[in-house]
């Protein structure tokens, strides 16, 4: 599904990304975990298209296309979707509105027709009680003065409605305390399928007891260093990134 | 930056369509002004004496005034003498019915959008025409009668109630104001004059439809708005004008009074033409605009959708006189190009409880200025006043001005006011979250500016914010509401 | 004889022949003093400050006197400080203390500058701020100064020591015109403490102009004391010019005077900081303006203010405080905070912040409010036992604390505090407070 070859890239003109390779299968769960610094959102945000981050080296292929050559909207379209680390606030706009406009996009891209209004609200519905978001919820605007936790079930929430192929998730649980975290890692675990791929980027393996990955994969100073199984990730836990990365030592 | 750049660049620069001329037969006056400009306009209103001595008054005052310059807009000097004041599609006698009304006007409504005819007209809003210098149709007239709802052409009123014209004309907005307020005093033309008696809540939206036609003359027109006790009334105002090379002078004068529990909702969508991309042309917008909370618990509700205009130098005010008494403004203001908008509101608070509310959203692109300039003043005995004002900016490029000039004056220990003004630009972090969405750069950067907007937008009638969304070159269908 | 005329016979004409430099300074301030006067409230500078009262009053310079201030002031302030102290205009060495200066710190008054063979003044009068926020009050001043304070500091060289300068005016209808340069090169700090006192009994008018340059990376901390007597009038204007990544960080206290202006300009050039806190308070008759204008010039600059004013009796505050974000500074980011209590029905609070931006890449934003004590406070201070009006006392107090607290001079926190509590009206804080 997705093939990173030798990704080299730089933020603020800085050189962050060292040449990281990456295969992801469909279906498959790759965790990424770093320190701070390594890379890890330069990753996320590379992979999404965001403007400032200039990938200077190597490819990236999805799905068989050159991902970089597309603008971010475009890998929207085609199924990537990233659940940002700090969702923006949109004042103004209304939940319901943006996730409408925005499967509607993409659906236009693949070639269907517009979603019938109805049937739409049928839907957002039906997912917003998976998440134990209150109706109310899709008419405030997004992300306008919502709790933390609000916002990443946002993040899920739109996930879940625009059924990308690709998801990867920058941080999702930073700042969540546990329930808030059982509800996310609820919401993505129902997302799983032979199909979907996920690349959850994080710190703590904390979130990893909820969403089990396939692969572990640990990042420092912009290159893997190792990868594994889901034992690596405890194994990290317990030995620190030290064990790694022998320059975190102090 | 640079795609999404070129993508807003896009968007922001779109095509005037009212921008045509009608080929009509029209009587103009030749160029100056003097008495005896005064004296023609007025007799070719065949005006009563006491109109005429009121202009020559207003006249005399003008020449003793000054051209205000404290504005935040520079432009060339008005050649006060170079313009005609006076020009009407010619007709032998005044038209008794929409059947007798030139079907060359009818035809410019109507590709303005604006169907004179009742049938194709949606129920529910009676509409003034106003074309160059005169009102040329007004709808529904016999409907509001039957509501006791008077609804005519300001020259109509003259004749038809001098009695109401003598008593409030010049009341809130008198034409020793300001320099433009004398001149359309002295000048003015035509105009819609509404009056809703004691009680009665007007059965349908009011709207008034200004277009400017002639080449090298200035409109001046004059509403006058009067709600009785208990009454309520829902106004709408559109404007356009040609594409033409040179400058022309719109200088109107709004009156509104309210009086005990009396509510006036006054919207306006400006569409002046507003000059080509190098600033050639458009029109010079002045404009007085006021309403006076005479009875207590009256509610007076400004909403303005500002696209046009060269130059726009317009504050929509409002005298809070009476205890309990309501003002809001509400005004979204976009400049591109070279246009130049000096524009805000003033709430005067006189009687107790009084309560005020300012929304303000300016939106600049190209290398426009865009100024809010906004007065709240709280004089003393205004017990428990209340003020809550909002500006932000919106800059779009950076050759843009966005400007926030707000005056704050409090002289009453229990008024409490609060003021925030932000400026900023669309925050990048927006943009690339939508289009992480899947949105284009384009249908982000209008949503993002709708949803900057919407406090706006939802004050005002339905069929107007629609119009007001298609003048952002926005299309949002459900956002909004 | 108009007022005008009045102060004609006191310009400082003589210093042609010595000093052309300064001759050159003072002259086309002089003629634009005598052909426009004082600024009128038509001017929209000086919209909601009329200077009615000040120009009634016929102020007169006084000699150089070398006599010692009348009373001790502020000695605790003194303590472990430099110290420059005028009197009435001039200099007092008595008073003064600058022993111990490093020879990387120039530090010397006016007067004695001038009198001093091979001193290079012509430099540090130089790099005056823009003429653009220049009035007449300014041209005033220039024309008539009797002596300042000349600071100079070399490179790097970071002054722990503060340096005291204290304004007092003792003579009846004196007139006190003082002109202070500073110049900070690259990377040098310093932290300035500045004292207004006069008498009550009899007016007076004061005028100071501060211009400081401040070099690259340079640095300055200034804390204003205004608590002039009661009949004065107190004008007091600081230009500041900031150089790339220059700081600066004032704290104001306005609290004396019948009438005070005081004005606050800065030029911000790349990733320049500037950081201004007030406090004003205005009760009697009191008139008190704060006026600043912040100029970002440069990119990545940015600059906090955070006012607040009390206004009681029949006092007026009066704010003005202009952003100006020229073309091509982006990443500026200014921010300005106006907080008002109007505790009386005669008291009036007039603010006008503006903000006017020509670079797109901004964050601006200002505020302001005006209103009361909040009631639930008062009353939550009532049920525990406290009197009314010592609830009111103790909340306007602390309402005005909140800024006090953040001056980082522990003698100079305590003279403002010390000054406040004692022109608060009706005050009788205890010292807990």
């Amino acid at each position: 599904m997705l093939s990173i070859q030798n990704l080299e890239a730089k933020a603020d003109e800085q050189a962050i990304l060292k040449g990281i390779s990456l295969d992801i299968k469909p279906g498959e769960v790759h965790a990424i975990m770093g320190p701070n610094g390594s890379g890890k959102s330069t990753l996320s945000n590379s992979l999404a298209g965001r403007e400032g981050y200039q990938v200077t080296h190597g490819s990236v292929t999805y799905e068989g296309k050159d991902l970089l050559a597309m603008k971010p909207e475009e890998r929207a379209r085609e199924g990537i979707f990233l659940a940002f680390q700090y969702p923006v606030e949109i004042p103004g706009v209304s939940n319901i509105y943006l996730l409408k406009a925005a499967l509607n996009a993409i659906r236009k891209h693949h070639g269907q027709t517009e979603v019938d209004a109805m049937d739409f609200l049928q839907l957002v519905k039906a997912k917003i009680k998976s998440l134990s978001l209150d109706e109310q919820f899709l008419y405030r605007g997004v992300n306008e003065g919502f709790s933390g936790g609000e916002k990443k079930r946002n993040e899920i929430l739109q996930m879940a409605i625009l059924e990308p192929r690709l998801c990867i998730l920058d941080e999702t649980d930073s700042g969540l305390d546990i329930d808030a975290l059982k509800i996310v890692a609820d919401g993505v675990n129902a997302l799983r399928s032979p199909t979907r791929s996920f690349i959850m980027v994080t710190h703590y393996q904390r979130l990893l007891d909820y969403i089990k990955p396939d692969v572990v994969h640990v990042l420092a100073q912009g290159r893997i260093v190792k990868s594994g199984g889901p034992e690596l990730a405890l194994e990290l836990e317990a030995r620190g990134y030290g064990w790694i990365d022998p320059s975190l030592n102090h | 930056m640079s795609a999404s750049q070129e993508q807003i660049d896009n968007l922001i620069q779109k095509e005037y369509k009212p921008g045509f001329v009608t080929d009509l037969e029209a009587d103009t006056l030749p160029p100056g002004l003097n008495e005896d400009v005064i004296r023609a306009i007025s007799a070719r209103k065949n005006e009563p004496p006491f109109m005429l001595a009121w202009r020559l008054k207003a006249y005399q005052q003008w020449l003793t005034m000054r051209e205000p310059d404290w504005a935040y807009l520079d432009y060339q000097a008005i050649d006060y003498n170079s313009i005609s004041y006076y020009s009407a599609p010619k007709v032998k006698e005044a038209p008794k019915s929409l059947n007798e009304v030139d079907p060359k006007l009818i035809e410019t409504y109507k590709k303005l959008g604006i169907p004179l005819h009742e049938q194709e007209r949606l129920a529910g809003v009676a509409v003034d025409a106003v074309f160059d210098s005169v009102s040329v149709a007004t709808t529904f007239k016999d409907k509001l009668k039957e509501a006791g709802v008077i609804f005519c052409s300001f020259s109509e009123a003259v004749h038809t109630h001098p009695e109401l014209i003598q008593q409030y004309l010049g009341s809130v907005v008198p034409p020793s104001d300001n320099f433009f307020a004398a001149l359309n005093a002295a000048v003015f033309s035509d105009g819609s004059f509404v009056f809703i008696p004691k009680g009665v809540r007007c059965p349908m939206e009011l709207s008034t439809y200004f277009r400017i036609n002639a080449a090298n003359t200035g409109q001046f027109e004059r509403t006058l708005i009067i709600a009785e006790e208990n009454t309520h009334v829902s106004y709408l105002e559109g404007c356009t004008a040609p594409m033409r090379d040179e400058n022309q002078l719109h200088a109107a004068v709004v009156e509104l009074i309210a009086l005990d529990h009396a509510e006036i909702k006054y919207s306006t969508v400006q569409n002046w033409y507003p000059g080509d991309e190098e600033g050639r042309g458009g029109i010079y917008n002045f404009v007085t605009k006021r309403g006076d909370c005479r009875g207590h618990h009256a509610k007076i509700s400004w909403t303005q959708v500002e696209t046009g205009s060269a130059i726009t130098w317009k504050y929509p005010s409002c005298i809070l006189r009476g205890d309990h008494s309501i003002g809001e403004f509400y005004s979204v203001a976009v400049s591109n190009h070279r246009q130049q908008a000096d524009t805000g509101t003033k709430m005067i608070h006189v009687g107790k409880n009084t309560k005020s509310t300012i929304i303000s959203k300016g939106i600049s692109a190209g290398r426009a200025e865009n100024t809010y300039r906004g007065q709240v003043k709280i004089l003393p005995g205004a017990i428990n006043a209340r003020n809550y004002t909002q500006c932000d900016s919106l800059l779009i490029g950076p050759k843009c001005g966005a400007h926030t000039f707000p005056y704050i004056e409090v002289k009453e220990p229990t008024a409490r006011l609060e003021h925030e003004a932000t400026t900023a630009k669309i925050s990048e972090d927006q943009l690339f979250f939508c289009q992480q969405r899947g949105l284009s750069a384009e249908d982000a950067v209008s949503m993002i500016v709708n949803g900057f907007c919407k406090q706006v937008f939802k004050e005002l009638p339905m069929e107007f914010a629609v119009e007001a969304q298609a003048l952002l070159g926005i299309s949002l269908e459900g956002s909004v509401g | 004889m108009d007022s005008v005329e009045h102060y004609q016979a006191f310009f400082k004409t003589g210093e042609g022949q010595l000093f052309p430099w300064l001759e050159a300074l003072r002259a086309p301030a002089r003629e634009r003093f005598v052909a426009q006067g004082f600024p009128n409230p038509l001017e929209e500078g000086w919209r909601y400050t009329p200077l009615r009262s000040l120009e009634r009053v016929r102020f007169t310079p006084a000699e150089a006197m070398s006599g010692v201030p009348s009373e001790p002031v502020d000695l605790e302030l003194l303590k472990e400080a430099y110290s420059v102290v005028f009197v009435d205009g001039h200099y007092v060495a008595a008073a003064s203390c600058l022993e111990g200066l490093p020879e990387e710190v120039q530090l010397k008054p006016l007067s004695l500058a001038l009198r001093t063979p091979g001193e290079d003044l012509q430099g540090l009068f130089e790099d005056t701020a823009a003429a653009a926020s220049c009035h007449r009050l300014e041209d005033f001043n220039t024309a008539l100064f009797s002596d300042g304070l000349c600071l100079d500091i070399q490179p790097n060289y970071r002054l722990e020591k503060p340096i005291v300068v204290l304004h007092l005016t003792q003579q009846a209808q004196g007139l006190n015109t003082l002109q202070h340069r500073l110049r900070l090169a690259k990377g040098a700090q310093a932290h300035l403490i500045e004292v207004f006192i006069g008498p009550n009994d009899h007016p007076s008018l004061t005028t100071s102009m501060t211009y400081a340059v401040m070099d690259e990376n340079a640095s300055l901390r200034h804390v204003r004391l205004q608590r002039e007597g009661k009949a004065s009038h107190h004008f007091s204007g600081l230009r500041l010019k900031l150089k790339r990544s220059a700081r600066y960080q004032g704290h104001l206290a306005s609290l004396g005077a019948l009438w005070s202006r005081t004005e606050i300009h800065a030029q911000l050039g790349s990733s320049a900081e500037c950081e201004l806190e007030g406090l004003l308070l205005a009760s009697g008759r009191q008139h008190q303006d704060v006026e600043t204008r912040l100029d970002h010039g440069g990119t990545h600059a940015s600059s906090r203010q955070n006012f607040r004013g009390i206004a009681n009796e029949r006092g007026r505050g009066v704010f003005t405080g202009r952003i100006v974000v020229d073309p091509g500074a982006e990443k500026t980011d200014a921010g300005m905070s106006i907080r008002n209590l109007l505790l009386s029905g005669d008291a009036e609070i007039d603010a006008k912040p503006q903000l006017e931006i020509h670079a797109d890449d901004v964050k601006c934003s200002h505020g302001v409010t005006v209103g009361q004590l909040d009631e639930e406070a008062v009353f939550t201070l009532q049920s525990r036992g406290i009197g009314e009006q010592e609830a009111r006392h103790m909340l306007t107090f602390a309402f005005a604390n909140e800024l006090i607290e953040r001056i980082d001079h522990e003698g100079a926190r305590a003279s403002v505090r010390d000054a406040f509590k004692a022109t608060l009206p009706g005050s009788d804080l205890g010292s807990e407070l």
